[in-house]
């Protein structure tokens, strides 16, 4: 079972930004942990390093009697206090600084944010030091922070730097800051910052080269038209012979011309497979891998099926029901991962709830996806109930790598396959 | 790396290794880093390390340094001073690794950790005394960090590039960090001396301590730092020392208990009258303790719990799971307990310390004739010619550390010094090497009185050390030979007046039944407490007052109801907000014939909501018609949907 002990930071430190802003507001905070922040990103990277190895002289050297350590701290010290006294001098006058980033991030992918300064002032600025926003737990700068030799003035250099995030959802940076670097190299001068940035994390998307459906007695009529609810969507089948009651405006000129005979267009509708997808996220005993992998083949699942000719009408994650219509041109998958993003693990699977949110829509569904994390009665209940509304029911359970957990008439997909199946491995062929 | 960058950085090693060598005599260890810095140079690039073998590194580092510094013993450089083992290994295996780091490419934290490494050695060495050495090193080791930083880091720019202003900042802050180094170092001593002197009179007064059972160790913090903590009152004439322990036998730096120590159980229950004028009560308030505090001349004893163990220098103890609770004595001549009579132990000298004591003991009591004479002697000269003190300068580790150390000697012959255990233990001594057999007891000095009660308060900083001489004519004796001006340093003997009324109260609720003082004290409260309930009642409590401490417990039912109605309340909307946008034609409903939540119900709920808010927050109105209409509205106007 895996354990992100980087989560421990949550004790201390919010993961929104909006957490950070009210932690920031408090008069503890002012009063204490400003003043360190302060201190801290005013100073570079080799000067912390420096007042980590002050502090720790000042600790071996409290007995002055006795040693010489003290020397070692008072010499540290001062070059940080004299370093840090002198850094207002150096702001970077005529800067500016912009963040650039995608609208949506998978899990676990390197995220690529572009920064741009341009150097709008009179005079060169030299040895500029960047500082991305801090990240508590679910994500980490890729590579050291980036900096710049010289920027001549009137001209623009472009950066980019990467990080990897951990955890799906909403993110809301804090912002991009740059600094010039002080003669030592102690100590940084005062900051210029970007706006903060926001993003989300979507899942990652299990590759599903096949699904197989049920096969459903019904189709849904309408099509496009009801689909979208917006405009005429009828196919065009052919002409024929005008009868007695036709609409006028379906005449097809052309062929009257021809034939001398009135003729009029003949259309059909169009009949879409309308699938259902459901999420269980009833973690039970399971471990919070098993739900990342389910949402990632969910993913996985309305990626395919939104590139086919069927529709997606419905996603339910847990106890959440999120109306949808994608394929066929309608919708976006962005919309089903904006939702994915979002799961969090549910409350106890119950049959019932899940029946209740379901059977309002199954008049008009063709077919339903179950993937569940754990199987058990009441999940073969909701299967039960599924087909007696009428509506096939294709049911995949994520199993533990052994694959011992899940019963042998189940489709059981493990971990690692569907894992493989997010990365370079094959693709899955439900 | 450049290749100015390598040979700066091997510089900076060769710094390190320099003083290394200069401070611990483990020159292998410097000469094996070295070695490994120089031969990084004749690589045209370093050589790119995986992280497990850079921790691999560090580890092989480490153990190299522990095998080199163990196996080539130091030459004692420096005047003798080595370093701690465990700065031997911090030191060591920072420099190795240090030398090791220069071969590789993109260590792990870049070159700032591997010079942080160097600073680590400065660290090391600096735990002793290096003399001017060490800050000329550490100097040209700050400058070459500074030269490596920049030659390393390619977003730098040159310093050809540079303005004036970089330079002029340059120059200013190396002359004010050369400026507030040297003032650092000119003030921190006198900084620190104050310092710790204000650590040791904090803990003083904070660390609970006092009389503490097992050997004596003189020169231990132990003993010495005081506590306000009451362990006993004594009430009746008491005697001026109460003892608790006594000790036969001195071996370097420990006063220890006799080797044969056999204890008898017996019931000591003597008819006592708790009341009489000579009788002496003792009242236990600390229930950690087994031990008996008992001055040694009483001659009756009732003990409760009366079941105790005695031993023959006449120490009582409370049988095991129970503690002393109360004593009452009758002082006299026929002691109840008597202490054995004196043996060889009570003649015992160290003989390494027996030549100097015998000689000063016979300068001491020249003149003295008897036993007696020549304890008195001693005494005076102890009283005269020494100093009662709790923060002494102590002799240093090393000194302690000597073999021919011994800090009674050096506290007759040297400081001159000390606290009530070293007075003690000299007198003892001296006693014995006087021919007059002597021992040291332990235990508490009945020195503070509370006016309130007239009774004796012992608390944990009035534990004390003096000494038990035996004479021919009146047997065995306490002496105090510490000097009795050192008592006026002591807080008043006297209570203060507060802090007695309540020690009385506290002592009455321990003698059970109220009793005068706890009867005043009740007296006292219950007065105030009929002052404060008569002015309150003599102040007519305010509208705006009852309306903030009492709200309408109904609101909350007549908001849920507008809330079931379709109408909530929105997240921080003031009350008149939602009271106008109630009010508003276009928000009410249609009137329906069959539904009870037409607009009327809604215009007398926008009429109590507005004079709720003129009640809670302007003081208008009154908060019990609110409260009624509130409630009649709620059972006829509107009947609650379901």
């Amino acid at each position: 079972m895996n354990r992100n002990l980087a989560r421990l930071n949550h004790v201390l430190i919010p993961t929104t930004k909006l957490g950070r802003d009210r932690l920031r507001e408090r008069w503890a905070s002012k009063l204490f942990v400003t003043p360190l922040a302060k201190t801290y990103f005013a100073l570079s990277e080799e000067g912390r390093v420096l007042l980590a190895c002050a502090a720790l002289a000042g600790f071996a050297g409290m007995d002055v009697e006795r040693g010489q350590s003290h020397v070692l701290w008072a010499l540290l010290l001062s070059l940080i206090l004299a370093s840090l006294a002198v850094r207002r001098f150096f702001p970077l006058s005529g800067v500016r600084i912009r963040a650039e980033g995608p609208d949506r991030v998978t899990l676990g992918r390197a995220a690529r944010f572009q920064l741009t300064l341009e150097n709008r002032g009179r005079r060169d600025q030299h040895g500029v030091r960047i500082r991305g926003p801090f990240l508590p737990w679910d994500g980490k700068w890729n590579g050291p922070a980036p900096s710049i030799a010289t920027l001549p003035a009137g001209q623009r250099r472009t950066l980019a730097v990467t990080a990897r995030f951990a955890a799906r959802g909403p993110h809301h940076l804090d912002p991009f800051a740059a600094a010039a670097l002080l003669p030592l190299g102690l100590a940084v001068g005062p900051h210029i910052n970007t706006t903060g940035i926001r993003f989300t994390v979507v899942p990652q998307l299990a590759r599903v080269r096949h699904i197989a459906l049920p096969s459903s007695p019904r189709y849904q009529p309408g099509g496009v038209a009801l689909a979208s609810l917006t405009g005429e969507s009828m196919e065009l089948m052919g002409v024929r012979p005008y009868r007695q009651g036709d609409r006028i405006r379906d005449l097809h000129v052309r062929t009257w011309a021809r034939t001398g005979e009135p003729a009029v267009r003949e259309y059909q509708q169009e009949y879409f497979s309308r699938v259902g997808v459901v999420l269980d996220t009833d973690l039970g005993s399971a471990d919070e891998e098993r739900l990342e992998t389910a949402i990632s083949l969910v993913a996985g699942i309305i990626a395919r099926l939104s590139r086919g000719e069927a529709l997606i009408d419905l996603l339910v994650t847990g106890d959440q029901l999120h109306p949808l219509t994608l394929g066929r041109s309608l919708g976006h998958l962005d919309q089903a991962l904006d939702h994915l993003a979002c799961v969090a693990a549910g409350p106890r699977f119950d049959t019932g709830v899940t029946m209740s949110l379901l059977r309002p829509h199954l008049p008009r569904l063709s077919s339903l996806v179950f993937v569940a994390i754990d199987w058990n009665e009441s999940r073969r209940a909701l299967v039960r109930g599924i087909l007696e509304g009428g509506v096939g029911c294709r049911s995949l359970v994520i199993s533990d790598d052994a694959g011992s957990d899940v019963p042998a008439d189940v489709d059981a997909l493990r971990v690692a396959e569907v894992q493989d199946a997010c990365g370079s491995g094959p693709d899955l062929v439900l | 790396m450049s290749r100015g960058g390598r040979v700066a950085l091997l510089a900076a090693v060769a710094v390190a290794a320099a003083l290394w060598g200069a401070a611990t005599g483990a020159r292998a260890v410097s000469a094996v880093a070295l070695a490994i810095a120089a031969a990084s140079l004749l690589r045209r690039s370093p050589v790119p390390v995986s992280t497990p073998a850079q921790a691999l590194l560090l580890l092989a580092s480490g153990l190299l340094a522990l095998a080199l510094t163990t196996l080539i013993p130091a030459d004692e450089a420096l005047g003798g001073r080595s370093l701690q083992r465990g700065w031997v290994l911090v030191g060591g295996t920072s420099l190795l690794l240090m030398a090791a780091r220069s071969h590789v490419l993109r260590p792990e934290g870049g070159s700032v950790i591997t010079l942080g490494l160097g600073l680590l050695v400065f660290l090391a060495c600096g735990s002793v005394r290096s003399g001017p050495i060490y800050p000329v090193l550490l100097l040209g080791y700050a400058m070459l960090l500074f030269a490596t930083l920049h030659l390393e880091d390619r977003e730098r720019p040159a310093w050809r590039e540079l303005g004036w202003r970089h330079r002029g900042a340059l120059a200013v802050i190396a002359a004010s960090a050369a400026a507030l180094t040297a003032g650092i170092l000119l003030a921190l001593p006198g900084l620190s001396r104050r310092a710790d002197a204000w650590v040791l009179r904090w803990l003083e007064s904070r660390v609970q301590s006092g009389f503490h059972d097992g050997p004596m160790m003189l020169g231990a913090l132990e003993g010495m730092l005081q506590s306000d903590e009451i362990v006993l009152r004594v009430e009746g004439p008491a005697g001026e020392l109460l003892r608790g322990n006594v000790y036969t036998r001195y071996a370097r730096q420990h006063w220890l208990a006799p080797r044969e120590r056999q204890e008898t159980t017996r019931l000591l229950s003597d008819p006592l009258e708790p009341h009489a004028a000579d009788v002496t009560v003792i009242r236990y308030a600390d229930d950690d303790g087994d031990r008996f505090f008992l001055p040694l001349d009483a001659a009756e004893l009732q003990l409760v719990p009366g079941r105790v163990r005695t031993d023959a220098l006449g120490v009582a103890r409370a049988l095991p799971d129970a503690t002393p609770e109360l004593v009452r004595l009758r002082r006299g001549s026929s002691r109840r307990l008597p202490p054995a009579a004196p043996g060889r132990e009570d003649l015992a000298l160290p003989e390494p310390l027996r030549p100097r004591l015998e000689a000063l003991a016979r300068e001491w009591t020249r003149a003295a004739a008897t036993p007696s004479a020549r304890v008195d002697a001693l005494r005076a000269r102890l009283e005269r010619d020494y100093t009662y003190s709790l923060d002494f300068e102590r002799a240093d580790a090393r000194a302690r550390a000597a073999p021919d150390f011994d800090p009674v000697l050096h506290f007759l012959f040297e400081d001159r010094q000390g606290h009530c255990e070293y007075f003690a233990s000299a007198m003892a001594l001296l006693a014995r090497a006087s021919s007059v057999p002597a021992r040291v007891a332990t235990g508490y000095r009945v020195w503070e009185r509370n006016p309130l009660g007239g009774y004796y308060i012992v608390r944990q900083r009035h534990a004390h050390a003096w000494v038990e001489v035996h004479l021919p004519e009146r047997g065995w004796v306490s002496v105090d030979p510490s000097p009795l001006r050192s008592f006026e340093q002591n807080p008043p003997a006297t209570t203060a007046f507060v802090a007695g009324l309540l020690d009385w109260g506290a002592l009455a609720l321990q003698r059970g039944g109220p009793t005068p003082p706890l009867l005043a004290l009740l007296v006292l409260f219950a007065a105030i407490q009929v002052r404060r309930l008569l002015r309150d009642r003599r102040r007519a409590p305010s509208a705006k007052a009852t309306a903030a401490s009492q709200p309408p417990r109904d609101l909350k039912r007549l908001l849920g109801w507008l809330e079931e109605l379709g109408w909530p309340r929105g997240q921080g909307e003031s009350l008149e907000a939602y009271a106008r946008r109630l009010s508003r034609p276009a928000a009410r409903p249609e009137p329906e014939p069959e539904s009870e939540a037409s607009g009327a119900p809604l215009c007398a709920a926008e009429s109590l909501l507005l004079r709720y808010a003129a009640l809670r927050y302007g003081g208008l109105g009154s908060a019990d018609a609110l409260r009624a209409d509130v409630h009649a509205w709620l059972s006829t106007a509107a009947s609650p949907p379901r």
